[in-house]
């Protein structure tokens, strides 16, 4: 159903080209003739596209439409009673924009007799509507075209689980018709089982966000919007039950003490469940990853390795900045001579956030935290302060997934334009995709204290002096994709401005003290190919080389192996 | 430091914090004074975030909006973590927060149900306190 207006190139009658146009002029004019009275069933361009609409008072009507703004529509009416028949209005109804929004109209129905006097419908009715709608700073255009509506005044409540999942065991209790007066903080859900016994659950945060306590003092659309600014919180009422309910099958009946405008008590709609709402999953709101392979080197038997990341949000922001506490492992078995694993474990948190410097440098991650760095022995016990910035230019992150959603995004104006439903089901995603970021960073610490590193095989051990650490950490990360196949390389030359300490195994298993400092580089580059179209799962091919830290041991490694990524 | 200049520096110090709240609350109560809905500040938070030259439509998806128009880079967290703190920002007059950004749903985070401009609007307005 819509309200609507006819004006220019939207206008259907001219449209449908001029033999149409004065077929359907001669129809609606015997329509006219023939009814006496302008109920007309017809159709006319979306002025305003009825979505929803809330009965505020019994003369006054909220409808929000589907257009992005109204705020300039007015216009005027009649309301029909079926039980009467629809040649002779009930009322008058004259349309103005709701004050505090801009989707909104208020119709403010208007005895036939007395124009003065407010119409007041009347519980458990139904009624037709039929509005002109034109702009506020022009004349009505003289062909317009009245459009009718379906009004329903009973009071079914549909009940809903809130929108939010950090919101849990929040309902929401949504009608057409304005709440008068509702319980507030504390109260009680009456919920019935199949076998129509009831039961009453606990309920807190109970409250009706936009009730109409005196319908008789709301006389025009301005009371309406200082009574309630969001016309959506106009017939709704929601509570938190103190615990989840367990019975799925419980439907909810009533709350005691919710009443309409009409100084009825609610029914609730016989279809509504109190859906379960689920906890926010941590897994759901954080970055794992998993890789494990089987490392291989020149004349060595495979070892295995485990390269996992887990980095979970945790808590909520604070002034935009998020926790964010990382676990990072790149650990294995059956170490190969020569050819090794970066042997790291780094536990640790850091605060991040993204801020927006201009239209180049669109991005800039500020990412300070600290670390405890050791490796799979526990032999080496660094604790760092670490800063991280992450520099995203413009241009520069264009990833399958964006570049996809982006020409979603243009081709569902086209559709839009020629009125063809269009989903993302419909888009085909693009084939390749890019990143480019680029970082700098410094760490900061020492290590804790002196300890003795032993040799992987034998008896061998040697005392590791305790020692100073200044890094500083510059990376650039690259990622090229193209469709499922995608190369991820991530290069790290770090600086050691201090020497650092640090024991080394040779071929032979005895053990050797080395002092670092300067630049100790390390690459990681990654082929994968993903089994599904997120890509969670992938299989990967990574190549290693270069120094990292704790041990600085040269990694010289082809890795392959399952990656799990969420 | 002689007693006059000492007195100075108090009545200074007072007057700085008394115009700084009054201030605020001047800024507070001229938002006030303009009502609208809370579905409404919330496509004007949307339209400054996603960098839109008009006003987004209720059934746009914001991860879509946000490769359309967006800064460039990844939607989650971060654009998601940007969009809650503007919208902390416009409905800062509420007791309770109005969304986790952990509610928006994202490729990379298939677990939200803040999907749509309208979803957004809904979720902000059931956890809206104004005090």
């Amino acid at each position: 159903m819509r309200f609507g207006k006819i004006t220019g190139r939207n206008n259907i009658l001219a449209d449908s080209g001029p033999v149409s146009c004065s077929w359907r002029v001669v129809f609606v004019v015997l329509l006219f003739a023939l009814n006496g009275a302008p109920y007309a069933d017809g159709e006319v361009s979306a002025a305003c596209k009825e979505v929803d609409y809330k009965i505020a008072t019994p003369s006054l009507i909220a409808i929000k439409c589907e257009e992005k703004d109204v705020s300039d529509l007015v216009g005027k009416g009649q309301i029909y009673d079926p039980a009467v028949g629809l040649s002779v209005p009930v009322a008058n109804v004259s349309a103005v924009p709701y004050p505090a929004a801009r989707k909104w109209l208020v119709l403010q129905l208007s005895s036939v007799q007395a124009p003065d006097s407010p119409y007041s419908l009347q519980a458990g009715k139904k009624y037709k509507l039929s509005v002109l709608l034109y702009e506020a700073q022009n004349p009505p255009p003289a062909d317009i075209t009245p459009t009718a509506f379906d009004l329903d005044v009973s009071n079914t409540v549909v009940v809903g689980a809130a929108f939010a999942v950090s919101s849990k065991n929040e309902y929401e209790f949504v009608s057409h018709i304005a709440y008068k007066k509702g319980p507030h903080g504390i109260c009680q859900l009456q919920v019935e089982d199949f076998a129509g016994k009831t039961t009453l659950l606990k309920a807190h945060d109970c409250t009706v966000p936009g009730p109409i306590s005196d319908p008789t003092r709301i006389r025009s659309a301005t009371d309406l919007a200082r009574a309630s600014e969001s016309p959506e919180d106009i017939g709704s009422f929601s509570l938190t039950l103190d615990e989840s309910n367990k019975a799925a099958q419980d439907l909810p009946a009533s709350v005691p003490s919710l009443a309409d405008i009409f100084d009825k008590p609610v029914k609730l709609d016989s279809k509504s469940q109190l859906l379960i709402e689920k906890a926010p999953s941590t897994k759901d709101a954080s970055n794992y990853y998993v890789n494990f392979n089987y490392a291989a080197g020149r004349g060595s038997k495979p070892g295995w390795v485990l390269d996992a990341k887990i980095s979970p949000t945790v808590g909520r922001l604070f002034s935009g900045y998020q926790f964010i506490p990382t676990a990072l492992a790149d650990i294995g078995g059956n170490q190969i001579p020569n050819l090794k694993y970066t042997d790291t474990i780094n536990m640790g948190a850091a605060l991040a956030h993204m801020y927006q410097p201009n239209d180049i440098l669109q991005g800039l991650l500020f990412k300070p935290g600290f670390t405890y760095e050791t490796d799979r022995e526990f032999d080496r016990n660094n604790i760092l302060a670490t800063t991280d910035l992450q520099y995203r230019f413009v241009n520069l992150y264009n990833p399958r997934q964006r570049r996809s959603a982006a020409k979603f995004a243009t081709e569902l104006k086209i559709a839009d334009a020629k009125k063809i439903p269009w989903t993302r089901a419909n888009s085909k995603p693009v084939l390749f995709g890019y990143a480019l970021d680029f970082h700098t960073g410094v760490e900061i610490g020492g290590a804790l204290k002196d300890t003795v590193v032993k040799a992987s095989v034998g008896k061998a051990a040697l005392p590791l002096p305790t020692y100073n650490i200044a890094r500083v950490v510059p990376q650039v990360h690259g990622l090229l994709e193209m469709g499922r196949f995608s190369v991820d390389a991530v290069g790290t030359p770090r600086y050691l401005t201090t020497a650092e300490n640090t024991v080394l195994e040779r071929a032979d298993h005895s053990l050797f003290l080395k002092r670092l400092h300067g630049w100790n580089a390390f690459g990681v580059i990654t082929g994968s190919w993903s089994f599904d179209p997120a890509g969670h799962f992938s299989l990967t091919l990574a190549y290693k080389d270069g120094f990292a830290p704790p041990k600085f041991s040269r990694v010289n490694t082809v890795q392959s192996g399952i990656t799990v990524k969420y | 430091m002689k007693r006059p200049y000492l007195w100075i520096v108090v009545a200074t110090v007072v007057l700085l914090v008394v115009l700084a709240v009054v201030g605020f609350r001047f800024y507070s109560f001229r938002a006030r004074l303009t009502p609208m809905s809370v579905h409404d500040r919330v496509t004007n938070v949307v339209q400054t975030w996603g960098r839109m030259q008009v006003l987004p439509d209720d059934k746009q998806e914001l991860e879509v909006i946000w490769a359309a128009s967006g800064p460039q880079f990844e939607f989650y967290p971060y654009g998601a973590q940007d969009l809650t703190e503007k919208l902390h920002q416009e409905f800062r007059e509420s007791g309770k927060a109005v969304l986790h950004f952990t509610d928006i749903y994202a490729s990379a985070n298939t677990g939200g149900k803040v999907k749509t401009v309208d979803d957004l609007a809904n979720a902000v307005r059931q956890n809206y306190r104004p005090q």
